[in-house]
């Protein structure tokens, strides 16, 4: 197989969060041993909940933030231990779109300067050369070569986002960054850019990783994605592996809250709302984080972390419920789907407190009866 | 007789550029027990209209025209010429707001003051209004929290909030307005701030509360999601005018509008979570996204005639010379545009086609 474009393995960042010189050193682990790919003209999205370390991810990937641990490959490059000056002809190549385009531009420059800045930085053409260069950039993105002369306060969030995008691709980039592009727009302007990010894919062959936390749009711009629970990948595979079947309970939650623009559809499937609320990133209990919410747990879940497990059909799941012990015990009682077994225990039980009938049935049995509390809608018939 | 009807109403800012007017004609009624969606882009008027009929505009607001009538009661904050009209106005409004018009803001992580306690913060309304014991405040604060689901709710008063999480601050926010059992609740995009499991949970609770206790709830928001699992009918602004009202299902499956059909093609309807193509229906290829080309008009140099003119598939002539008048559809659903206008003679809704209204291939001869 071709080398991926771009690789990390297990990739993290962890901040230390110091209260008093004695007090013992805590750490707020944003990015936790996350190992994805991304090929050459392929969009990656990152979906997950703010504070899950999705802003963190991408900046640990251009190598904004040093990674903590891990490695990170681009083309068959390690980027790791190089110095800012060797960095340089990575960083031409790695790019990022902010998501504010009110505080991403300087206010003092023109959009000209602003879209031949990264280019005198990198070197690249003649001054002469770059004007024109940055004349072309502003009409790929749809906006008039005679704006070269303007202010970013002359434009509106949409047209600013463009400059953006346009100073972005003036390095030529085989590889973005886009985080929450669109989160700070107008729903009509929203589409605007994601067709204009579509259409420079299609026409230079860069990749994207597109953080966003609009589970629809990433849907729509995404050939593979990665859902990020407090700081690590639950689930990476196919949009359509994950959005039209689910295995991560996490996954499962995240994607039946999300409101459905139908409303005969919304009142087909009014499920019940999820409980709680993340935990806090900081000195995280050991065992998987989701599970204190969790709906599926098991007696494992609270002492260990689970690893990423690989399915049959290539995704990868961070669940023991889909370890291959488990999946296997799930066929041979002819189980098809987690939600389908009987509940291990009930769903508000602490984490951390065992109860006594998840000692006596660490398998699950055959079918029964259909656990009030699963995801309704989620019926696989 | 509506709780809420609004007529005609107009709301202006005057600035150092000119007057800008954010409200223009509008008009539309809110029943008991309704939840009504108010959806349109930044800048579109729906949390002006709202703050004018709530008496909360900044100082360099004004209300030419308009009537507002809530429970019976004339509530138009227009044609207050004399101080004393305008002292009686605010002594009305204020036994109103927070009393039978609750609020509910789009940011919890302000809304709060970060130096008070929540006791005080949840008892003050109450007091001012009913004028009961802090002891009883406090009673009644502890029930209200416990409704809207805040774990250990006695233990909690004594907190501030920032020892509370966004989604518990939305809760707490939303008690605060229901705490006089308020006849209307304005909830200015309740969940913009929040994350989407947090805010099923948020969107649940003022649906469920809607529904316990018979309160109409106008729901400010751009997310066509939420309006279609929240809303009864919905009111699509542009420009400070309604362009489209009309049942969910009729916004959703029938729009009129040229700028209805923008949004909709906005957004990827396949959307989200378990949506079709997801474990019900089969797997479809991506759809293309098709935006509205342009950006939302500037409010102060609107052109004549429709103020989605410059972003329009569809705009004819006519267009530019004149504002749409209002054309019915049904008892529900109404829409301004030209398209739909009875002398247009492409127009599907003629008296010719009357008998077929809402089919546009029968209008062809």
């Amino acid at each position: 197989m071709a080398e991926p474009l771009f690789r990390a393995e297990g990739l993290s960042k962890y901040f230390e969060m110091q209260k008093g010189s004695f007090a013992r050193k805590k750490y707020l682990k944003a990015v936790d041993g996350v190992s994805l790919e991304i090929d050459r003209g392929e969009t990656l999205g990152i979906v997950g909940e703010s504070g899950c370390g999705k802003t963190t991810l991408g900046r640990t990937i251009l190598q904004i933030y040093r990674p903590t641990a891990g490695k990170v490959f681009f083309g068959n490059m390690e980027l790791e231990g190089l110095s800012e000056r060797q960095m340089l002809p990575f960083r031409r190549k790695m790019q990022m779109i902010f998501q504010d385009p009110y505080a991403s531009l300087n206010p003092r420059f023109t959009i000209g300067d602003i879209v031949e800045e990264p280019m005198a930085i990198h070197g690249m053409y003649t001054p002469a050369r770059r004007r024109e260069r940055t004349q072309e950039l502003l009409s790929l993105v749809g906006l008039k070569p005679d704006h070269i002369r303007r202010y970013p306060h002359e434009f509106s969030g949409g047209q600013r986002q463009r400059v953006g995008i346009a100073r972005t691709l003036a390095t030529e980039p085989d590889f973005i960054v886009c985080d929450e592009p669109i989160s700070a727009l107008d729903v009509s302007i929203q589409a605007q850019i994601v067709n204009l990010l579509e259409n420079i894919q299609a026409e230079t062959g860069v990749a994207y990783l597109f953080i966003a936390h609009d589970l629809s749009m990433v849907r729509h711009i995404s050939h593979r994605i990665g859902v990020m629970y407090l700081g690590s990948l639950v689930e990476y595979g196919g949009v359509e592996q994950i959005y039209g079947d689910p295995l991560h309970p996490y996954t499962r939650l995240l994607l039946s809250s999300e409101p459905v623009p139908d409303p005969r559809l919304a009142r087909a499937h009014r499920a019940p709302p999820p409980e709680g609320e993340p935990p806090s990133p900081i000195d995280a209990p050991p065992g998987c984080p989701f599970c204190s919410r969790c709906a599926f747990v098991l007696p494992e879940c609270a002492a260990d972390r689970p690893k990423a497990y690989a399915q049959p059909d290539g995704r990868k799941v961070r669940c023991f419920q889909y370890s291959a012990r488990r999946r296997q015990q799930r066929r041979a009682f002819g189980v098809r789907d987690i939600a389908d077994a009987p509940a291990q225990r009930p769903h508000a039980q602490h984490p951390h407190v065992q109860h006594p009938s998840a000692q006596n049935s660490p398998v699950p049995c055959p079918p029964a009866q259909r656990p009030p509390w699963s995801p309704a809608g989620g019926g696989r018939a | 007789m509506s709780l809420l009807e609004i007529e005609h109403l107009t709301t202006e800012f005057a600035t150092r550029q000119g007057v800008v007017r954010a409200v223009r004609d509008v008009s539309y009624s809110a029943e008991a027990g309704e939840i009504l969606g108010l959806v349109g882009e930044s800048g579109s008027g729906k949390s002006v209209g709202m703050l004018t009929l709530m008496g909360l505009l900044e100082s360099n607001g004004r209300v030419p025209s308009g009537r507002i009538t809530f429970d019976g009661r004339d509530i138009s904050p227009s044609g207050l010429r004399t101080k004393r009209q305008r002292r009686d106005y605010e002594m009305k409004m204020r036994a109103i707001r927070g009393n039978e018009i609750g609020m509910i803001f789009q940011d919890p992580m302000t809304y709060l003051n970060p130096i008070l306690t929540i006791r005080r913060q949840m008892t003050e309304g109450i007091v001012a209004h009913s004028r009961c014991s802090a002891d009883e405040a406090e009673r009644r604060a502890v029930s209200l929290m416990g409704k809207v689901g805040i774990p250990s709710p006695r233990s909690r008063l004594s907190q501030y909030p920032f020892e509370f999480s966004g989604g518990m601050r939305q809760r707490i926010i939303i008690a605060i307005a229901l705490s006089m059992s308020p006849k209307l609740v304005i909830a200015d995009e309740p969940t913009t701030a929040l994350d989407v499991t947090v805010q099923a949970q948020i969107l649940e609770l003022i649906r469920g509360l809607a529904l316990e206790y018979g309160t109409a709830v106008a729901l400010i928001t751009h997310d066509l999601g939420v309006v279609a699992s929240m809303c009864d009918r919905v009111l699509i602004m542009y420009a400070g005018m309604i362009v489209e009202e009309g049942t969910a299902d009729e916004i959703f499956y029938e729009p009129r509008h040229p700028y209805t059909l923008g949004l909709l093609g906005s957004i990827n309807r396949r959307a989200g979570g378990l949506g079709e193509g997801s474990r019900i229906g089969g797997l479809g290829a991506r759809q293309a996204l098709t935006p509205i080309p342009g950006s939302p008009p500037d409010l102060l140099n609107l052109s004549a005639g429709c103020a989605f003119l410059p972003r329009c598939r569809s705009a004819m002539r006519v267009c530019a010379v004149a504002e749409p008048g209002v054309s019915e559809f049904s008892a529900s659903h109404r829409c301004r545009c030209w398209l739909h206008d009875p002398r247009n003679p492409g127009n599907m809704n003629n008296a010719s086609n009357a008998s077929n209204p809402g089919n546009p291939k029968q209008a062809k001869p």
